[in-house]
Formats: C-alpha cells, sequence, structure tokens
C-alpha cells in the first residue's frame, strides 16, 4: 500500500513538470510546422490520394521535449539524476544519428553500427547494474554477456521503431501504450524507478501524437523514432523491466525481423514497397514478387483498409501484447 | 475482425509463449550442462561454448520457423486477395 502512495506521490510531483514539458512541445511544433514548410522542409504523405506536403523531421522538437524533461527531472530527483542523463544521453545520440540519417541518408549498415554507440552511456553511468530479471527464475546476474547484449538491445530496439513508423500516429501511439505497460509492470515488481523515468517521455510524446496522427501535419523523421527507439529501450533497462519491454514490442519486433530477413540490411528506402494505395485511397497489398513481409502488408494481406483501420490494429496488436507483458511481469519472481 | 488480424494475434502469442518457454529452457537444461567436473580452463571454457551454440542454435532454429510460418501465411493470404 505505502509503495502505491509513493508512487502516487512521485506523480503528483511530476505533473507541473508534464503540463510544461507538453505546452513547450506543442507551441514549438506549431511553430516548427509553419517554419519547416517555409523552408521547404517536407515530406511526402505517399498513403493519401492527393499526396500531401507534411512538415519533416518533427523529432527535433520531440528530442527537445525529452531532452528538457529529463533534465528538469534530474533536478527535481537528484536521487536517481544519473538515471535521467543517462537516458537523455541516449536519446541525443540516437538523435544525432537519426538526424544524420535524415539529412544525408546513411547506409543500411552504417546506422545500426552507428547506433551501437547509443548504449555507452548506460554501460558507463552508475545507474546500471548486471541483473537481468527473468520469468520463473527471478534475477540473474550477468556480468559479461548483459553489458555486450546491451548494444545489440539499443540497436534491435531504436532500429525496430524506426521501421514501423511508416503511418500516420503509429510511432508515438505504440510508444505510449508500451512505456504505459512499463509503468504498471513496475509497479507489479515493486520497482518504482521506472515510475519516476516514464512521466518525461510521455508527455512530449502526447504533444506529439496530437500532430501527427492522421491526417498528419508534421513528420518526425528519423531523428523522432531513432530517439524514441532508444531512449524506451534505455528506460527498460534502467527500469529493470527488460523482459517485460521485450514481450510488449513484439509486434514491432516481428515488423523488424521481418524485413530484414527478407531485405536484408539494405537501406529502407530503397527496399521494394510492399504496399500500394487503390483508387479508393486504401491501403493494398503490392502485386510485386519478393517484396518484403510488413506488418502493415500483413494487416491488408486480405483485404485493403483504410489508412486509419491499419493503424486502429496495430493498436490493438500493441494493446494485446503489452497485457501480455503485464501477465508477465507476474510471472518473474520478486 | 479479418482471418489476417487474428492470426496475428495468435502469432503474437506464439512468439510470447515461445519466449517463456526458451528462457526456461536455457536456464534449466543448457546452464546447469556441465562436460565435466574440473578445474582446468579449456574444460571449463569448452563448457561455456557448448552452452553458448546450444544456446544459439535454439534461437536460431525458432527463428527459422517463426520466419517460415509467417511467410506462408503471408504468401497465402495475399494470392487469395490478388
Amino acid at each position: 500500500m505505502s509503495f502505491f502512495l509513493d508512487a502516487t506521490s512521485i506523480l503528483l510531483k511530476l505533473v507541473p513538470l508534464i503540463l510544461l514539458q507538453y505546452t513547450v512541445v506543442e507551441l514549438l511544433l506549431s511553430r516548427y510546422i509553419a517554419k519547416a514548410k517555409e523552408k521547404g522542409i517536407i515530406g511526402i504523405d505517399v498513403h493519401k490520394r492527393d499526396k500531401p506536403r507534411v512538415a519533416e523531421m518533427g523529432g527535433i522538437i520531440l528530442l527537445f521535449g525529452y531532452t528538457l524533461g529529463l533534465s528538469l527531472s534530474s533536478i527535481l530527483f537528484p536521487r536517481i539524476a544519473p538515471h535521467f542523463l543517462a537516458l537523455a544521453c541516449v536519446g541525443v545520440i540516437a538523435g544525432v544519428i537519426g538526424l544524420m540519417d535524415d539529412v544525408i541518408t546513411l547506409g543500411g549498415k552504417e546506422k545500426p553500427l552507428l547506433l551501437l554507440l547509443s548504449a555507452l552511456p548506460i554501460l558507463t553511468s552508475s545507474a546500471f547494474s548486471p541483473r537481468l530479471e527473468l520469468p520463473f527464475i527471478g534475477s540473474t546476474r550477468l556480468t559479461i554477456i548483459y553489458p555486450l547484449s546491451l548494444f545489440i538491445l539499443i540497436t534491435v530496439g531504436a532500429n525496430a521503431i524506426n521501421l514501423i513508423d511508416v503511418l500516420n500516429g503509429v510511432m508515438p501511439g505504440i510508444s505510449i501504450i508500451v512505456i504505459s505497460s512499463m509503468v504498471i509492470c513496475g509497479l507489479i515488481s515493486g520497482d518504482v524507478d521506472v515510475v519516476y523515468l516514464a512521466p518525461p517521455l510521455l508527455a512530449p510524446l502526447a504533444a506529439y501524437f496530437r500532430y501527427n496522427r492522421y491526417p498528419a501535419k508534421v513528420f518526425g523523421g528519423d531523428t523522432g523514432s531513432l530517439s524514441t527507439g532508444a531512449i524506451m529501450t534505455a528506460l527498460a533497462i534502467l527500469g529493470k523491466v527488460e523482459f517485460e519491454y521485450l514481450v510488449a514490442l513484439i509486434p514491432v519486433v516481428m515488423n523488424g525481423f521481418y524485413i530484414v530477413s527478407t531485405a536484408g540490411l539494405s537501406e529502407h528506402r530503397k527496399v521494394k514497397r510492399p504496399t500500394l494505395l487503390t483508387e479508393g485511397g486504401e491501403i493494398s497489398i503490392s502485386r510485386e514478387e519478393g517484396i518484403p513481409i510488413t506488418l502493415v502488408g500483413l494487416i491488408v494481406g486480405s483485404k485493403p483498409l483504410k489508412e486509419q483501420e491499419v493503424v486502429k490494429t496495430i493498436f490493438l496488436l500493441m494493446a494485446f501484447s503489452s497485457c501480455l507483458a503485464i501477465l508477465t511481469s507476474l510471472l518473474i519472481p520478486v | 475482425m479479418e482471418r489476417i488480424h487474428a492470426i496475428l494475434f495468435l502469432l503474437v502469442i506464439f512468439v510470447w509463449l515461445s519466449l517463456l518457454f526458451g528462457v526456461w529452457l536455457i536456464y534449466h537444461f543448457i546452464v546447469p550442462l556441465t562436460v565435466a567436473n574440473s578445474r582446468c580452463y579449456i574444460v571449463i571454457f569448452l563448457n561455456a561454448v557448448i552452452k553458448i551454440l546450444l544456446s544459439i542454435g535454439i534461437i536460431a532454429g525458432w527463428l527459422t520457423l517463426w520466419y517460415k510460418l509467417t511467410k506462408r501465411v503471408f504468401e497465402w493470404e495475399r494470392r487469395r486477395w490478388h
């Protein structure tokens, strides 16, 4: 009972910060959209019949929102300041790699290799402990394998989120679902750190979702998706909910695994499009041979669907896998 | 709900159960596996290599099964639609 009272008092302390973050990101995004269109920083929304021009690289504002919230939280809660700062550093490194990809387009092998660097802030901070909690087993001490696997974990997490960010609102929507489920898992396992760490990530995502949802007014680009994916994975590691995070992320990991299995590590813009737009503006599976298997391709595999319907199905799948993650946390001995 | 969506939900359950089973299998059968009780570093090293190879084998086999299963479903649904 006292644990839940602690969690509530933490959340109440964080409310002004969350409101500040939401307002700042909201205001900056509305200004950024107008400026980006003026300066020609735009992308084409290929899943609409009229192919609207949408402001690109809005992920910079999202990354600013994360960094602002995490820095202020480290002042509010000095006990776990290294956790907040490690998260901010992971986000900034992944964000810079994403920005480089947006501007100069990195190769399919360069990007994952560079992303390995984003695990360094966690390994070098005092926030990390090499204890992995597994279902049926409980806490395990993996002093060699676990620190090494962090590099792969963060790279896979960031790339998986990047590969699913193809439809309006999908990236922020699934991130909000997964982070919320991690908070519940943290409450179940009695680890309060994730309750401190999650809100400064949820507020900018909620503000960004307002502009990125159907019909999108802004795209995050790789800056937004890579930084969000890397920060979420780092949150799972520092919050000690790694296994639950992996379960919550199953549909996203499935999507990434299918793409890599069929198309290899080629740059995703060079891979054949698995879907096409019908006369009625619905998304349908392509007739071409050798197209990669994707989650969206599987969803529209038997019948063309409207973009919002596809997004709704992805959210349903994510909510389902998040429920499985919560169930998994009950299987971990405390 | 479309049939393919129901299959997707089943796939998520399959992956979840496989993860749980994989963890249980590796921890209870592969980690305690010892080739010989020895203080010789070469034996300890070989023991660790065997465990890692067995774990990689299980994971690789599982991933292949998972991929083939999904590919079959994907191609079948695509052919049915076009």
